[in-house]
């Protein structure tokens, strides 16, 4: 009897174990979710990453097709998206036109930001403490900081300002004109214009490097990424990716090491060695028509892209390179990006 | 040799060293600006404007006047004749007789070889798309609140229809894909331009600059020529291609001098004014004010020796902006 009492103890003390440490397991391993913004669907789709379903629809604004959200960006947390919403009359700035910020955790609207008007893009310090839009028809980039909540400045851009990212120690934001073929490069800190530089025909988006020495911006005219040495803000390298490759978004691996071209013109992403500035791989076979967005998860493991055209997003198995799911998401995808519950 | 013969002898232009619209800006502006004419015209069919008819008249034709002037000097008295008819009776008859015109001005400003070639007639279709005053941004401006520019964005979908029911049997042979791709863009615009009535609500006009880029990179990829210019340097050549002749023909031929300066207008509006707005400020104000300022001194019938400096600043400052544009 007292045999069987001291096995049931310690067979009570094993399971505590066991369950305690899936349980340290769990509350380790990290819970992403994908955002994807539909453009004409005026929503945003949310994605499990682990298990690649669709877990809800944050709808953004009221007008589908006249109100849109186009490009997203993450608090460096990962717990906020944020997301530019713009009425597309284009010469009036309307109440539609704001950032809006999405709670990762509950999928819940919690603020709206006034950054002036026509937000194209949006991007975040890497403190977490301002945000910065592209002001696409007023041809202005303008920052806002999220403690006063108020505009820190606004700042005239190339034209039709598209693209716009904060450099990872917080300096410098690049902001990229669409039709005038240029960068503007701003000092968040001074809150000055630094100077505006061409870069290749009808750039679309900008990244920086983890370590901050590059930038690398897409051509879509020029079928063309351009590597920015940020020291000097001037383009040392043009790597060509094909005219009709189209390409829009960019995002790098969390080590910097690739880069990935969204191609909506060849349904294709490009994948880029940034050691050596060449194209080291098409993925093209199952993928969704017209990429625009691309995102990598913030583990490295997996590439998500959204498809405009076929109204889904793709996922890309970052080790084999190819796509092992797609996903139905709203109407015009047009960004994906990937936040952090935990 | 004409210049456009080596293309028709190799096809489409694929093997042809420089791009195909710089090779045949010349033929390509000219169609372009008959086409515009033409789409004025079906605006006026819709819409009587004496102002519209006037402004056909004086800011149209001048687009391609001096080469009409060259090749049939009394089909071109006869549209002037015709169109300052119908500036002063808009819904009369002579619209008819206008059309008429203008549809013996073509073959006499491009040969129909060239005319008939698949890379020539696709990139007119991408022009008339993305060009100034071409649908794409007729239907931005109509958008934005502008809503004459409506009708006028409409009328060139028609033609652009019309220009790529030609041209697609043609491609049908090549890549179904391809065609596949101009027609889903095609029925975008179908639905932008529903009718030649303003639609209630617009829609983004973004959807009109989208599908005119679709086409535009699917008939490139189909002909395998570069349609319209891709980079600035590339551009810089058309404009400074188009400033050269003014002044050397000026004396003679001023209506052609006239021509010459408005293409350039054109391009570098087009093409590089965005750039060198943002980059250089002061040389983009000089290029400005030299584009605006040669062709009134033309109109004006200003003595060559008063052109001459504004020729050689000009040529100066395109240099100057070669450097910036490299």
């Amino acid at each position: 009897m007292k045999g069987l009492k001291r096995g049931l103890i310690l067979a009570g003390a094993i399971a505590i174990l066991a369950l305690s440490s899936v349980s340290l397991v769990q509350q380790k391993s990290p819970i992403y979710r994908a955002y994807v913004s539909n453009e004409y669907g005026a929503n945003i789709t949310v994605i499990d990453v682990s298990t690649e379903a669709v877990i809800g629809t944050i709808p953004v604004a009221g007008r589908p097709g006249e109100v849109r959200p186009r490009g997203m960006a993450v608090s460096p947390d990962g717990k906020t998206i944020y997301v530019a919403v713009s009425d597309f009359l284009p010469k009036i700035e309307t109440p539609e036109d704001k950032i809006v910020a999405i709670d990762v955790a509950s999928n819940k609207v919690i603020a709206e930001y006034r950054i002036g008007s026509n937000p194209e893009r949006v991007a975040v310090s890497p403190d977490g403490s301002q945000l910065w839009a592209s002001n696409e028809n007023a041809a202005r980039g303008t920052g806002f900081d999220l403690k006063t909540k108020q505009i820190l400045d606004s700042f005239p851009t190339g034209v039709e300002p598209e693209g716009v990212a904060v450099s990872p120690d917080g300096r410098f934001v690049y902001i990229t004109g669409e039709t005038s073929h240029t960068v503007t490069v701003v000092d968040a800190k001074a809150l000055k214009l630094v100077k505006h530089f061409l870069v290749g025909n009808r750039p679309r988006h900008v990244v920086f490097a983890p370590d901050g020495s590059r930038a690398y911006i897409s051509a879509e005219i020029g079928g063309t990424v351009s590597v920015v040495d940020t020291a000097q803000h001037r383009v040392i390298e043009t790597i060509p990716l094909g005219l009709d490759s189209r390409i829009v978004e960019l995002a790098l691996s969390p080590d910097g090491k690739r880069l990935f071209a969204a191609g909506g013109g060849t349904n294709t992403i490009y994948v880029i060695d940034t050691a050596t500035n060449k194209l080291i791989k098409t993925v093209k076979e199952r993928m969704g028509r017209r990429p625009w967005g691309v995102a990598v998860t913030p583990d490295g493991k997996k590439i998500y892209t959204a498809d405009g055209l076929s109204d889904s997003v793709s996922v890309i198995d970052a080790a084999s390179l190819s796509v092992i799911k797609k996903i139905a998401a709203g109407r015009g995808p047009h960004s994906v990006v990937i936040g952090v519950v935990r | 040799m004409k210049p456009w013969i080596p293309l028709l002898l190799l096809g489409a232009g694929g093997a042809l060293a420089e791009p195909f619209f710089l090779e045949y800006a010349d033929p390509l502006r000219l169609a372009q600006a008959a086409e515009l004419l033409r789409v004025r015209l079906e605006v006026l069919r819709h819409e009587p404007s004496a102002e519209a008819a006037r402004e056909a008249l004086q800011t149209q034709l001048p687009h391609m006047a001096g080469s009409l002037a060259a090749k049939n000097p009394a089909l071109l008295g006869q549209l002037e004749q015709t169109l300052g008819q119908l500036a002063k009776n808009p819904a009369g008859p002579t619209l008819e007789r206008a059309r008429e015109l203008l549809e013996r001005a073509q073959p006499a400003l491009i040969p129909g070889k060239l005319r008939s070639d698949p890379a020539f007639q696709a990139a007119l279709i991408v022009q008339l798309l993305r060009s100034e005053g071409g649908v794409s941004e007729g239907y931005e401006e109509a958008a934005g609140g502008e809503e004459e520019a409506y009708i006028q964005a409409w009328a060139g979908f028609q033609r652009v229809k019309t220009l790529w029911a030609a041209l697609k049997p043609t491609l049908q042979k090549r890549t179904p894909q391809g065609i596949g791709e101009v027609e889903r863009a095609l029925a975008v615009f179908g639905q932008l331009l529903p009718t030649a009535k303003a639609p209630a609500r617009f829609r983004d006009p973004e959807d009109a600059e989208r599908a005119a880029l679709d086409i535009w990179f699917a008939l490139e990829a189909v002909l395998n020529t570069t349609l319209m210019p891709r980079d600035l340097p590339t551009a810089l050549s058309l404009v400074q291609a188009q400033v050269n002749p003014i002044c050397p023909v000026y004396l003679k031929q001023k209506r052609l001098a006239l021509e010459y300066a408005l293409a350039a207008q054109t391009s570098f509006r087009e093409y590089l004014e965005g750039t060198l707005a943002t980059l250089e400020p002061a040389l983009h104000r000089k290029l400005t004010a030299l584009l605006e300022q040669i062709p009134q001194k033309i109109r004006a019938e200003a003595p060559r020796a008063a052109l001459e400096p504004d020729c050689k600043a000009l040529k100066a400052a395109l240099a100057q902006a070669g450097t910036t544009l490299r």
